[in-house]
């Protein structure tokens, strides 16, 4: 090979690189017939460049993909609220005017008369409650995170307190461990919270000397793992992964009145936050909920900065 | 001994009852996507000939200096692995060399693969997996 050879060769090859850097992955090198190291090298960078074509083009693709899933979300969310306020409203006035039947006929009603009018009631509030957790699940959701210094403590208190306050009549221990802080988004973590909470105060209801804790274990560490432990009826572990899932029930409304979303709604907060959540039960025993909240950068959904 | 099967535009697949190996030796420099399925069309021949369910298969493709992104994608694909248990690459340039090692790297074929400088070598690797 001569030396203009091998410069023609070595200068077709800079030009190449030189596209490559430039994102221009139009060119392709000739190969000689020598099926040498300079042939393997321009090979090579034939190959890369159009493998950094194709990547090119599955990523515009890609980002068009996305464009367009964020349109349909904000359609989807909009049919959502719409429906929701549509469906909340007639509805409140349903249940409303079927207690207020109740309240003011209830003497001349047959038996049947009331249990039916007390049918649509309750149906019509289950059906209210319903919306209102798929409301609190979608805000969760859309929500744009926070985090600030959250003291757990304090806010599982104010919860318990509002409980015990709508049913005097239970007898529940709470133990909390004081000064429990968390770094989370104030607003979801309250959401997570109660719905724990009431959780467990829901399912320790036929538990007597029922208890209700909130602690916190590696409080010190860059995760620490908080839980809420009650002595109520508990779960079968088969069950712990399905428990998770909207509209996954263990026991009839029957048994224990609820949406069936309050647990989905606690794996999407700790999502937000780039953490994990888990549940543990002992069946007529008690069950354990525990969870981490991610580092204070993760926010799988909005990559906020936590400043 | 090595007898020839099928003989296609890009390559000469043998078939070699001693080993019960199919040996394939492509002859073209540049493998499109077309020829690669012309390639894995004549191999699933070659593999009902022999009566087998997959077949065990070294391939030179020392005399390769192109081969496209779909060519590669085929050779990957669970069509090509539904035919051949194990495949050894012969590499005895260093064009061939590049090409190989772009395929493992960025391809990642379904079934087992490995680039052999040394023929013997490849035929003892692929003695490691049955022959049916």
């Amino acid at each position: 090979m001569t030396e203009q050879e091998l410069d023609h060769r070595w200068n077709a090859i800079l030009g190449m690189l030189e596209s490559i850097a430039a994102l221009d992955f139009s060119r392709t090198l000739e190969l000689s017939d020598k099926s040498d190291h300079m042939d393997a090298v321009a090979s090579g960078l034939n190959m890369l460049s159009e493998e950094l074509q194709a990547n090119v083009v599955a990523r515009s693709k890609l980002e068009e993909l996305v464009k367009e899933l964020e349109v349909a979300n904000q359609e989807l969310q909009a049919f959502g609220d719409a429906l929701a306020h549509d469906l909340r409203n007639p509805l409140l006035i349903v249940t409303n005017f079927s207690h207020q039947l109740y309240e003011t006929l209830g003497d001349s009603l047959s038996e049947q008369q009331r249990d039916d009018v007390q049918r649509i009631w309750a149906a019509g509030r289950h059906m209210v409650h319903i919306i209102d957790d798929l409301r609190d699940l979608a805000d969760v959701n859309r929500a744009e995170l926070h985090r600030t210094e959250v003291d757990l403590s304090m806010l599982a208190q104010e919860i318990i307190d509002n409980l015990s306050v709508l049913v005097p009549d239970r007898n529940v221990r709470f133990e909390v461990e004081p000064g429990i802080k968390a770094l989370g988004d104030k607003t979801l973590l309250t959401i997570l919270l109660t719905n724990l909470l009431q959780n467990a105060w829901k399912y320790t209801a036929p538990t007597q000397d029922a208890w209700i804790e909130l602690g916190v274990t590696e409080a010190d560490s860059d995760f620490p793992t908080y839980h809420v432990r009650d002595n109520g009826i508990g779960f079968d572990n088969a069950n712990r992964e399905k428990i998770f899932e909207s509209f996954e029930r263990l026991h009839t409304r029957m048994e224990f009145a609820g949406s069936g979303l309050g647990l989905a709604t606690v794996e999407r907060v700790v999502r937000r936050h780039g953490g994990l959540v888990w549940g543990e039960g002992v069946p007529g025993e008690g069950a354990v909920f525990r969870f981490t909240l991610g580092s204070s950068s993760t926010d799988p959904l909005t990559a906020e900065d936590p400043t | 001994m090595k007898e020839l099967k099928i003989e296609t535009s890009s390559q000469k697949l043998y078939w070699d009852s001693e080993n019960e190996i199919v040996w394939g030796a492509l002859f073209a420099n540049q493998v499109t996507e077309e020829l690669a399925k012309e390639n894995v069309d004549a191999q699933e021949r070659l593999r009902d000939m022999v009566g087998k369910s997959k077949t065990r298969v070294l391939v030179d493709m020392t005399e390769i200096t192109e081969i496209s992104r779909d060519a590669r994608d085929y050779f990957a694909n669970e069509r090509t692995a539904s035919i051949q248990r194990a495949t050894a690459l012969l590499t005895r340039s260093p064009v061939s060399r590049v090409i190989g090692n772009f395929f493992m790297g960025l391809n990642k074929p379904i079934s087992p693969t490995r680039l052999f400088t040394d023929q013997h070598k490849a035929i003892q690797w692929l003695h490691t997996f049955s022959d049916d």
